[in-house]
């Protein structure tokens, strides 16, 4: 039963991204970027269900299961601030920007802004070194919940591989347009899913009030588990979002600046949607299952489901957790794809005149090729991974003094943005280095997460960086800042 | 107030609301269960929407060289 509903509903993710393939309109322009025609509703779904991983369904719970309901403030209500921020100040100036001057990835924008092909190369370097990982996970975590939820009739790698398949599929026909319309898809099974569970268990466990009575007082607090000094300095990790590739991607396929609306809108309250769920059942199910030690605690949900839920609804929980992977491994591969073709092929090979059709095939196959050697190093790769999977939301969002330096300083510079990228690289590795020995590390011991140091650095390296180098050509600047773009807004 | 500081003491006030420490060692719950920490929480994404409509609304979240 749960493997015919797991399988139903790939066919079913898999319809919807072939559906976008009739569409497509043959360009360079369609496959990559939608020829920007994507509407507030799907740009809302897409976005929410690239930046929500599997980890807002499995590892909230799990985490709540050991710190509590302050896992919704630390991670949920944190993005909820910050998201929609980002995307009013950054995403819709991106958008602005890369429709006037023809932009695909972030990479061509920085690289413009600054005139400079060799920092351009430096960033891809690090963008794509910081998503790699973030992309094993993605296989990895498929292929074990798989494992997982059909009690070992799936093995780990046929499961990765049926996820792989079924993303190579649609994305390598439909493109981005594809993606977006499976994304909404499953943004909307998960968020739906997440409901329908807390719904069903908790009428099992006697009723919210009922199943939280004989749960540790301690786990319906904030502050018993969580020091304030990490709940500030996480505030800074959703920052991310403004550095992600596939977010940049998606961003820039609205059709116009007013469709961001909805998303800066409504995103707090999809978080909410699907994070309350996650928390209240990890919570709840610290005292209906309570022999769950350490990473185990991430079954906490499955666990759950299989004991106090019918048959069915592990297949649906099953159809959920797919959906936040696949909805977050469609776009990264893509965006990768894109930064491979306009970035490496399309500008160092000899392609001047080469055929639209010529670039979407090369796109094609780089989708292809990404997925193989994800599929190929997750049987080989060791569980400890996902430990860097953490590290993946540290680096970018690390990066984020850039995007806004790029945006509103028309004084920052070329080795203002090095400074960044080796400031973060060195402090990266670093702190990475010091926490792998230390789980639940921060920085010597005081709680603030090692993001708030880096960031920090980060900033100073550009401002100083900038202002010891000489000033940026006004010909580069003003193709950015001239038709008062930035300047309107800061002096009104 | 101009339309810059406007925005700023918002996202300001958002900020420091979303540091809830006055609610920190409470564990009573409210609407039939749920946890006041978290209920709060819930509240403060309802704020954010509501803030972000009001700055949307202000703002236009238009750019100058869509128009």
């Amino acid at each position: 039963m749960t493997l015919a509903v797991l399988v139903l509903y790939l066919v079913l993710v898999l319809s919807v991204g072939l559906l976008g393939h009739r569409l497509f309109r043959g360009t360079g322009e369609d496959y990559f970027l939608a020829s920007r025609t994507i509407g507030p509703f799907v740009l809302l779904m897409t976005l929410f269900g690239t930046h929500m991983t599997a980890f807002a369904m499995l590892g909230a719970s799990g985490e709540a299961y050991h710190q509590g309901i302050g896992v919704f403030s630390l991670m949920a209500s944190s993005s909820a601030f910050v998201v929609p921020v980002v995307f009013m100040f950054v995403g819709t100036r991106l958008w602005v920007l890369g429709k006037r001057h023809g932009f695909v990835t972030q990479v061509q924008f920085f690289r413009e802004r600054w005139d400079s092909p060799s920092l351009g190369v430096g960033l891809f370097v690090l963008l794509v070194a910081l998503l790699v990982p973030y992309l094993l996970i993605g296989v990895m975590g498929a292929g074990i919940t798989f494992e997982a939820i059909t009690d070992g009739l799936v093995p780990q790698w046929l499961g990765s591989l049926l996820i792989c398949l079924v993303v190579a599929i649609y994305v390598v026909v439909g493109g981005v347009r594809s993606t977006s319309w499976a994304n909404t898809l499953q943004a909307l099974v998960f968020m739906t899913l997440g409901a329908v569970s807390v719904v069903i268990i908790f009428r099992h466990l006697g009723g919210l009030d009922g199943a939280l009575k004989s749960v540790d007082p301690a786990l319906l607090m904030h502050g018993s588990r969580i020091p304030a000094t990490t709940l500030i300095s996480y505030t800074f990790i959703p920052l991310s979002i403004g550095m992600f590739p596939h977010i940049f991607m998606h961003w820039l396929t609205a059709q116009r600046v007013e469709t961001f609306k909805l998303a800066i809108v409504a995103y707090p309250i999809c978080i909410a949607i699907v994070w309350v769920p996650s928390v209240l059942l990890g919570v709840a199910g610290s005292a209906a299952v309570p022999d769950l030690q350490g990473p185990a605690s991430n079954a906490v949900l499955l666990r759950m489901i299989s004991e106090f839920a019918p048959k069915v609804l592990a297949g649906l929980l099953g159809a959920g957790v797919f959906a936040a992977v696949m909805s977050s491994l469609d776009s990264q591969i893509l965006s990768l794809s894109t930064l491979f073709t306009q970035d490496i092929v399309k500008r160092h090979a000899s392609t001047e005149g080469a055929e639209e059709r010529s670039v979407v095939r090369t796109g094609r196959w780089f989708v292809v090729a990404l997925l193989v050697a994800t599929y190929l190093l997750s049987l080989v790769s060791n569980r400890s991974i996902f430990r860097l999977g953490i590290w993946s939301f540290t680096g970018f969002a690390s990066l984020f003094p850039i995007v806004v330096a790029a945006l509103y300083w028309r004084r920052s510079t070329k080795q203002g943005a090095w400074a960044v990228l080796l400031t973060v690289a060195v402090l990266w590795t670093y702190f990475l280095s010091q926490a792998w020995a230390t789980p639940g590390y921060t920085v010597a011991s005081t709680g603030i997460m090692p993001v708030a140091v880096i960031l920090a650095a980060a900033i100073v390296a550009m401002i100083v960086g900038s202002l010891l180098s000489p000033k940026p050509e006004p010909r580069v600047v003003n193709r950015f800042f001239s038709d008062g773009l930035t300047e309107t807004k800061s002096k009104s | 107030m101009n339309r810059s500081l406007t925005v700023a003491f918002m996202l300001a006030v958002l900020y420091l609301l979303h540091n809830d420490f006055w609610l920190w060692r409470r564990y009573d719950t409210v609407l039939g269960g749920i946890p006041v920490g978290l209920a709060y929480h819930i509240g403060y994404c309802l704020l954010i929407s509501l803030a972000m409509a009001f700055l949307v609304r202000r703002l236009g979240a238009t750019e100058p060289a869509d128009r």
